[in-house]
């Protein structure tokens, strides 16, 4: 696929490039409208860039959307040292840091990115989201992540999953809707003793 | 009984075992050793169900048969349809219903930094199964 021309690095030391194109949006290859149909704002596709990753993020459009809202936040933690990547992940899990690091480490600067975004886009009405992790009972091993929001409802609960889990998907992270549970802590409550 | 490949995901459908449960909970009776297993075999036909759809599937699994399926990856399969809330709120009743013996007791599903966001309150009572059984139901729905 040729690039367009006012293409620009998000980071020097980054494969990825932020490429903002005025719509009607010519975007050549069926991989490419496979994902538009997905989610018109955003797209990836893949490129012979002369890195180790291969992959391409495009942002197309006019206004921010949901999507690459977190794509911004995915590509700042591609950009970033692994210190401070097990920082962010530390500040969040706390001294469960070393646990989530070792067990999800193929997935960290991911789950360092849904961190940061979900901090940046619903403390302010739910708190300070946390990582945590669900253990097998009997080998005590992770077993999937579990993003806390302390002050949500149970009828907040649901339309809150939908939306985390829509933006991992439609930022290509599938993988990790099976990995993370958002959970409500208010909600959790109310739905156990109601 | 039909064996390996010749199984059919109806031999290990769990509506009958869901009938049964419908069943109690409209009767009057209902004790608290009743409460329990029903609620951990909901979450154990769920189980079974879903891992006979994925042999079924050819997604087989480990073992001798290829019949052998692990937890973490129904948990998997079941946040990929964002049923994040139904997962935990069943974890929530099968951890008091199998590990606790107190009723109502504390359960801890999962770890977190705030310690008590995971501790909660849960007490097996008929509405705990009506309940699980609910989420249950919409569990296999999505499933099937």
């Amino acid at each position: 696929m040729t690039c367009p021309k006012n293409e620009r690095t998000l980071s020097h030391q980054s494969p990825y490039y932020v490429i903002e194109i005025p719509k009607p949006i010519d975007l050549r290859g069926e991989y490419v409208s496979k994902y538009m149909r997905k989610c018109s704002m955003y797209v990836e596709v893949y490129v012979n860039l002369p890195y180790n990753e291969k992959t391409f993020y495009i942002y197309v459009g006019e206004s921010e959307e949901k999507a690459s809202d977190f794509i911004k936040y995915l590509m700042l933690m591609k950009g970033k040292g692994i210190d401070e990547v097990r920082n962010i992940i530390e500040k969040y899990s706390g001294e469960m840091a070393g646990q989530v690091i070792s067990h999800f480490g193929k997935k960290l600067r991911e789950i360092a990115a849904l961190m940061l975004w979900a901090d940046a886009r619903f403390s302010a009405k739910y708190g300070e989201p946390e990582l945590g992790m669900v253990l097998d009972l009997l080998t005590n091993e992770p077993l999937f992540l579990v993003l806390t929001f302390p002050n949500c409802s149970s009828d907040e609960w649901d339309r809150l999953i939908t939306l985390v889990k829509d933006t991992l998907r439609s930022s290509g992270l599938e993988e990790l809707t099976g990995m993370v549970a958002v959970v409500c802590a208010e909600g959790l409550k109310e739905e156990l003793t109601s | 009984m039909r064996r390996g490949t010749e199984r059919g995901t109806n031999e290990l459908d769990p509506a009958p075992f869901i009938e049964l449960v419908e069943l109690y909970l409209s009767r009057d009776k209902l004790d608290e050793v009743l409460i329990r297993r029903f609620i951990s075999g909901l979450y154990y036909c769920i189980f079974n169900y879903w891992g006979l759809k994925k042999y079924l599937a050819n997604k087989r699994g480990g073992g001798s048969r290829q019949d052998k399926f692990s937890l973490d990856n129904l948990y998997c399969d079941l946040l990929s349809k964002n049923m994040d809330k139904k997962l935990i709120i069943l974890l929530y009743y099968r951890v008091a219903a199998d590990h606790h013996v107190l009723n109502p007791t504390i359960a801890e599903v999962y770890i977190s930094k705030t310690r008590h966001f995971p501790k909660k309150e849960v007490y097996l009572t008929r509405n705990a199964l009506e309940k699980a059984y609910k989420i249950a139901m919409e569990i296999i729905e999505k499933l099937n």
